[in-house]
């Protein structure tokens, strides 16, 4: 279980729509009317929204979360269309955050969209995350990860991280002080790593609603979460594994801040 | 001592295949384990696991069973054991 006790902050009744269109979710064990309650008064930052981040957002607009940061920049070509759900062939050549707006509204016109047509940069992260009360990180690029990772610490909020290839995903969370950190798993990005990688939309779909479902615990407080966990999944073969995962004692990022 | 290797995403790309068994002597630790690998695959596996200084790439994880061992290559490995090389992967 999630050990939060912090009080919820000033939150909004939900409104009778809202009941009955979360009605089926309300029904689950520990989540509740106090659950979605706690999504309605959320926001996420969701960085980028290519193959995973599209069915991140996707998924929690669907759930009901108050407020989503979308960030990603350039416009959407024919190469995003086998997973970039949130984009459609008549977008092509247009803002992807933008698209992903439109796409987003559809589904839920209650939710609060914060789009910024730029990646994570030095120049941004620290508005980007403090805009957020959980970060899921979908970026193609490791530096970009390790900065959100950088800022997230710094901030001390969780972090959901995503990722894949091939066939292949990997999902963990991040709660500074209490699980490692990206750089305790990896200090420095991969010397060897292709920016364009093989993957079918159906892998960072799974991933995606995975990430999803993590942030909504969080959120919600309920269910047990990755922390100090990675889950790998092979979908060649259907292999799902939890593994525990260490910190690194002498981070340079987190050391001083775990108990 | 026989040791089951399990390899993922580009690790598996670059050798063709994701596992392979491997007879190490007894006694034998996760470093003694990848100087073997590095033997047994020296073109396809240095890029991804060694640094330019011949040191081993921290951007792998290493996990033996379903136990991730962070920096520690002086982790004793028992008979039967698996060992999960992960490359580090990200989004798209």
């Amino acid at each position: 279980m999630i050990d939060d006790k912090r009080p919820d902050p000033e939150s909004s009744e939900l409104t009778d729509e809202e009941r009955a269109t979360y009605e089926w979710q309300m029904w689950v064990p520990d989540f509740g009317e106090v659950g979605q309650q706690r999504l309605k008064n959320a926001s996420v930052l969701v960085t980028r929204c290519g193959g995973l981040g599209s069915v991140v957002a996707y998924e929690l607009a669907a759930a009901g979360i108050g407020k989503l940061v979308l960030a990603h920049a350039g416009q959407v070509k024919h190469s995003d269309l086998n997973r970039q759900l949130l984009m459609t062939h008549a977008g092509l050549g247009k803002s992807r955050v933008e698209s992903a707006r439109r796409r987003l509204l559809e589904l839920n016109p209650r939710l609060q969209i914060e789009t910024v047509a730029e990646n994570v940069t030095e120049q941004n992260v620290q508005s980007l995350v403090s805009q957020a009360d959980v970060v899921v990180d979908c970026a193609p690029l490791f530096e970009e990860r390790l900065l959100l990772n950088q800022e997230v610490v710094a901030q001390r909020k969780p972090m959901v991280d995503c990722a894949m290839y091939e066939l292949e995903a990997h999902l963990t969370t991040i709660i500074p002080g209490r699980s490692p950190c990206l750089k305790c798993l990896y200090p420095q990005p991969p010397q060897v790593w292709r920016r364009e990688f093989p993957v079918f939309g159906a892998v960072s779909g799974m991933v995606g609603c995975l990430g999803a479902m993590e942030a909504i615990k969080i959120i919600a407080r309920f269910g047990d979460i990755l922390a100090g966990k990675l889950v790998t999944c092979n979908l060649r073969d259907m292999t799902f594994r939890t593994m525990t995962i260490q910190r690194d004692i002498h981070c340079s990022l987190c050391a001083d801040i775990h108990p | 001592m026989k040791i089951r290797i399990h390899y993922t995403t580009q690790l598996k790309m670059a050798l063709g295949f994701d596992s392979e068994e491997v007879d190490v002597p007894p006694a034998s630790t996760l470093l003694d384990l990848l100087q073997k690998l590095k033997e047994m695959h020296p073109g396809k596996l240095k890029q991804y696991i060694l640094n330019a200084q011949g040191e081993f790439q921290p951007s792998v994880l290493l996990c033996v069973g379903d136990k991730h061992v962070g920096r520690d290559l002086s982790v004793p490995l028992q008979d039967g054991e698996e060992v999960t090389l992960l490359s580090v992967i990200s989004g798209g």
